[in-house]
């Protein structure tokens, strides 16, 4: 930061100095000719840049030109939404700016009776706005992957309103000035909460299908370039594939070495194909015999639950307009498979 | 990531392919030898890169040099001191290592850089077909060969010779091998033309040595070939072979002959 | 000086009118040309700066032959991904071509490394195209000897 800061200093400097002759007249004193101590004067500055060290992070109100209301208008129609401007403003409020404020004025001696702060916290904005995006995401991935398992669905969800992920949009979307917490620069948790709570503000301001709208628009695009398969860990997915199969009424799995190269070396490569009923199911490389394996039922999976990666892609934008979710479905779960299973061969034979 | 994992193993795995060098023109399987080295049959190609396959060579014994090539292409070598000169040919390099003349084509097609040494270890070449276990069990391909194994005439049958179509048939007192004797000149050098037919006769035999006794025969005639030639130091037999021109061009076919035996 | 960007450090000016007691900002623009040089070139000016200007005169150079190495690279690339349908790069790239299927040879080679999925189908794509012009026969005679991968299969 301070080489920036530096350098910009300099090229202030350079550029006085190369200003046409008619300015440099004003001020004979200074440029009657070419500044022989240039290099060593801003050598100097630069030094004792070094030495002061980086400036420390300052708000953009302490540097005196800001306008909060404006700013947060500006804020709300850069999404093109309408909120409503007290709600947008409680959005941002972080309960320890709050505190802080209440300690100040006691230490000024004013009554906070009499005169009273007025400052809500976004906590109750963004609890409701969590859920919102929450239901909704549920729903849309449910939508999405019709055939993928509750307990899949669920882990993209879990990833979708991870942190990490909310953390990343909320630091990208121009909330760090806007943000009214106790110190500066805001810690990660206040974007995230302010996050959800301009979900809510939107959902109260608006209604929830506007939210949602929001939600669709600025969370389910972290899916791009996601692999939905790897967000969800597969513990046992040979198990799992011949469950499966058998709630189908399918052949077991049967691995089959398709091909393999190298296989008396440490590089060696196999690719084994799995077959239920004389049909390839799936097939992948793998360095040995087991990996190679256990990747062709993940892959044999990923054909049953279509969620391969030659798959449609996500109904986003324009197009997602029309899209009718439906909040009370639930995709099957494995519980639900295995008990089926379970049935089958405990009763099957009887029946 | 484990999916991209295995992708990405299986991409930069080396494949082990099988060449079978029957027959086959040293020089021109050598390029085709060198493109799966370098690894330029494959779409992630790069100059760069190290990702070349291993090729398995067999049978370098039987290779087919064009021409007269056997004779003719020499393989030359300077110590750096004076007189350090030696050149040596195709059938003698190929009788004292019969993996050294695709081996040196090989080397030659490589790209002259550092990646040459390590290619060049990816290749393995085997004068028979036999080839150790722990290499076979590698190779999952077979590169194509340049050129149809021509097939040899105690191949066919009696019945396949018979009915080969023939326009006419030559009169019984027709000397084949003499040429057309038109010119009186011609017959002064008669001595050359019979020596050249002695040459095309032996060239046949040759071919049913390699063919039926290629791998029977026991090597004496070619060891004690190669004790005839070894008169001297190696620097002794180069320098006949190179002052005794005509001499040597009558000796050859001869030489050649024993050369392809074993 | 540090200076964060090459950008910046090339648009740094000169001053306009450079004063021969002070050769310091002349000195330091060639200098840093120089500056990832090997030796006393790095840093010495009066031997940097021949270097220099022959850093630029190859620079110059390098714009075209970059160029022209990437062409040969995807021909390379392509070449190697059509043969493994076994498929002609010319023939593939002629009938693309003809049936106005702009790719370029740089969209073409990345669709072979990371899409080949793809890019099979656009070879199947040329292939039933040179089957129904009818020019670049098919029905060429089997090649000698074995078959393997990356050949074609003529059944």
């Amino acid at each position: 930061m301070a080489t920036i800061r530096c350098m910009r200093l300099m090229h202030c400097m350079q550029n006085l100095l190369l200003l046409p002759r008619k300015t440099v007249n004003i001020c004979p004193v200074f440029h009657r000719s070419y500044r022989r101590g240039l290099r060593r004067y801003l050598k100097e500055l630069y030094q004792r840049r070094l030495k002061a060290g980086p400036e420390p992070e300052r708000h953009p109100s302490q540097l005196g030109i800001w306008n909060h209301d404006a700013e947060l208008f500006a804020f709300g129609k850069r999404f093109g939404e309408e909120f409503d401007e007290n709600l947008l403003k409680r959005a941002f409020v972080q309960r320890n700016y709050i505190i802080k404020e209440e300690n100040k004025r006691k230490e000024l001696g004013i009554d906070l009776i009499t005169v009273p702060l007025g400052l809500v916290d976004n906590e109750d904005l963004a609890r409701k706005g969590e859920e919102i995006a929450s239901r909704y995401i549920k729903a849309y991935l449910r939508y999405s992957y019709p055939h993928m398992f509750e307990e899949g669905i669920c882990a993209v969800h879990d990833f979708l309103m991870s942190h990490q992920t909310l953390l990343h949009i909320g630091m990208n979307i121009g909330l760090r000035e806007l943000i009214m917490s106790a110190e500066y620069p805001p810690p990660e948790q206040a974007y995230i909460l302010t996050f959800k709570a301009v979900i809510g503000a939107l959902a109260v301001s608006q209604n929830v299908e506007r939210a949602e709208v929001f939600v669709k628009d600025i969370i389910i695009p972290q899916l791009i370039g996601k692999d939905i398969n790897e967000l969800w860990e597969i513990v046992n997915p040979m198990g799992l594939l011949k469950a499966m199969l058998a709630s189908e009424g399918r052949g077991p799995p049967e691995p089959r070495l398709l091909w393999h190269s190298a296989s008396a070396t440490v590089m060696s490569l196999y690719h084994v194909g799995l077959y239920s009923d004389k049909e390839l199911i799936g097939k992948s490389p793998g360095e040995t015999v087991t990996i190679a394996e256990e990747m062709a039922a993940r892959n044999a999976l990923k054909h049953l639950m279509q969620t391969t990666d030659s798959r449609a892609p996500l109904t986003l934008g324009a197009k997602a307009v029309k899209i009718k979710l439906d909040y009370d479905k639930k995709n099957r779960s494995i519980r639900d498979l295995l008990n089926e299973t379970v049935e089958e061969r405990l009763y099957g034979t009887e029946i | 990531m484990a999916h991209n994992r295995v992708l990405q193993w299986a991409t930069m795995a080396r494949t082990w392919w099988l060449f079978d060098a029957y027959r086959q023109c040293p020089f021109k399987s050598s390029s085709k030898i060198a493109y799966y080295l370098i690894g330029k049959h494959k779409p992630i190609y790069d100059s760069l890169s190290d990702i070349g396959d291993h090729v398995v060579v067999i049978n370098s014994k039987y290779i087919s040099m064009p021409n007269d090539y056997w004779r003719v292409y020499k393989y030359f070598h300077h110590t750096g001191y004076p007189g350090g000169f030696s050149e040596t040919a195709a059938w003698r390099l190929h009788e004292v290592d019969p993996t050294k003349v695709i081996e040196k084509a090989v080397y030659f097609y490589l790209p002259k850089n550092l990646l040459r040494r390590g290619r060049m270890r990816r290749l393995h070449i085997f004068p028979e077909e036999q080839v150790p276990t722990e290499i076979l069990t590698n190779i999952s391909d077979q590169i194509q060969q340049v050129q149809p194994v021509p097939k040899r005439l105690d191949e066919y049958t009696q019945e396949e010779i018979e009915s080969f179509p023939k326009l006419f048939d030559w009169p019984e007192d027709f000397v084949l091998q003499s040429g057309f004797k038109m010119a009186e000149s011609l017959l002064s050098e008669s001595k050359k033309a019979e020596t050249g037919g002695k040459k095309s006769e032996t060239g046949g035999k040759k071919a049913e040595n390699i063919q039926s006794g290629g791998k029977k025969e026991t090597p004496k005639t070619g060891s004690k070939k190669a004790e005839n030639l070894q008169t001297g130091t190696k620097k002794a037999e180069n320098l006949q072979t190179g002052s005794k021109k005509p001499e040597s061009q009558t000796e050859k076919p001869d030489s050649k002959k024993t050369g392809k035996k074993h | 000086m540090v200076f964060l960007t090459s950008f910046l450090a090339r648009r740094l000016p000169l001053p306009r009118a450079p004063d021969k007691q002070d050769n310091f900002w002349r000195k330091s623009m060639w200098l840093r040309i120089s500056s990832k040089f090997y030796g006393r070139k790095r840093n010495c000016f009066g031997l940097a700066i021949v270097p220099g200007w022959r850093a630029l005169r190859y620079a110059t150079r390098a714009r075209k032959l970059k160029k022209e190495n990437m062409k040969n690279l995807w021909e390379i690339r392509l070449n190697a991904a059509c043969n493994e349908h076994g498929m002609d790069y010319h023939t593939f790239m002629t009938s693309l071509t003809q049936a106005d299927i702009g790719l370029n040879r740089k969209v073409l080679t990345d669709l072979a490394i990371y899409e080949p999925r793809t890019f099979q189908s656009l070879v199947q794509f040329a292939k039933q195209r040179q089957l129904e012009v009818g020019l670049e026969s098919l029905t060429i005679d089997s090649p000698h000897g074995i078959f393997h991968r990356g050949l074609p299969n003529k059944s």
